[in-house]
């Protein structure tokens, strides 16, 4: 089994996964999408950026697809059956959080260092 | 425009990447920076990309030059070498151990363990074989090498990715041998082994003689 189904996901790893349920997309695409899904707080570089990249598709979480124009040189990046599965795994996971945090009434409040006391 | 000429320190700084990741995303990375620079129309957004690689590639060469070390060791390295890198480091381990045992505890000096034999076998013995291990299994797997990837020996030699293991059991176990014999402080503490050694083997002669 690979460690990415057993575990929960580093954010770096989410993050490019989520920006792929949309649809394929080249490098900077993902970049502009996964600033825009973190709200700006995840800003990757191209160094992290391919890391992951390289890993996932080792790991056969996505796949790497030719550009539909001619003479473009980037490449596209896809989820697989697995990395669909995966990212369905994870956002159960992310829905039972927030569930919880509904019943607990944690979301929308400030919770300050006095309510924890 | 080409890219590497566009980018020509980043795409220099990109060949300190394996060869493999560099063939496969060197490319995808400069069109990638070339991108984000594009669609940054202020001086101060194109600082913030600049930063962000610059802050960003140290780290992402690391770790790729890392993983790429672990994927030969796992998937390329013999077992015979693996072994053997692993039974030198065993050997050079009790030198370590009873070095920094006797840093730490000092009455350990005047025990069985800082007697002649146990340090002789400790800081001579057992490096020396280390290291007579790891050269074997280096020439046999360098031989091996060269003979399927057709390389000179000189590339084969310094292909630090394949070869870190057995360096290291090479240099660490030549090194403690070397400090042992060579350096005046280990002899304040240890006497030298090696000397001893050839004072026993002299007394023994000498009893046989008698």
């Amino acid at each position: 089994m690979n460690k990415h189904t057993s575990t929960l996901l580093p954010q770096v790893t989410f993050s490019i996964l989520f920006a792929l349920s949309l649809k394929p997309r080249h490098g900077y695409e993902l970049m502009q999408q996964i600033e825009h899904d973190s709200g700006s707080r995840v800003k990757l570089g191209p160094g992290a950026l391919y890391g992951t990249l390289k890993q996932l598709n080792d790991d056969n979480f996505i796949e790497e697809i030719p550009s539909e124009q001619a003479n473009d040189r980037r490449r596209y990046y896809r989820l697989t059956k697995k990395g669909w599965d995966c990212l369905g795994a994870e956002m159960k996971y992310y829905e039972q959080t927030v569930r919880l945090a509904q019943e607990r009434r944690l979301l929308g409040q400030s919770i300050g260092a006095f309510t924890w006391i | 425009m080409d890219l590497k000429k566009r980018f020509p320190r980043y795409s220099k700084l990109l060949r300190l990447y394996p060869e493999t990741y560099r063939k496969r995303y060197g490319e995808q990375m400069l069109q990638t920076l070339a991108d984000m620079l594009d669609n940054a129309p202020t001086t101060r957004q194109r600082v913030g990309i600049w930063s962000r690689t610059a802050a960003d590639l140290p780290a992402s060469l690391i770790d790729q030059q890392l993983r790429h070390t672990g994927e030969i060791m796992i998937n390329e390295t013999p077992k015979y070498v693996k072994n053997s890198a692993l039974a030198g480091a065993a050997m050079l381990a009790p030198f370590f151990l009873l070095v920094t045992a006797a840093s730490l505890d000092k009455n350990l000096r005047h025990s069985f363990l800082w007697s002649f034999p146990v340090l002789f076998i400790f800081f001579v013995v057992l490096p020396v074989l280390a290291f007579l291990l790891a050269a074997t299994a280096f020439t046999g797997w360098l031989i091996e090498r060269r003979k399927q990837d057709h390389k000179s020996w000189a590339s084969e030699l310094f292909d630090l990715h394949r070869n870190w293991h057995l360096l290291s059991v090479l240099i660490v176990g030549l090194g403690i041998v070397g400090l042992v014999y060579g350096h005046d402080s280990v002899h304040c503490i240890t006497g030298n082994p090696v000397r001893e050694a050839r004072n026993w083997h002299q007394t023994w002669q000498c009893i046989q003689q008698r």
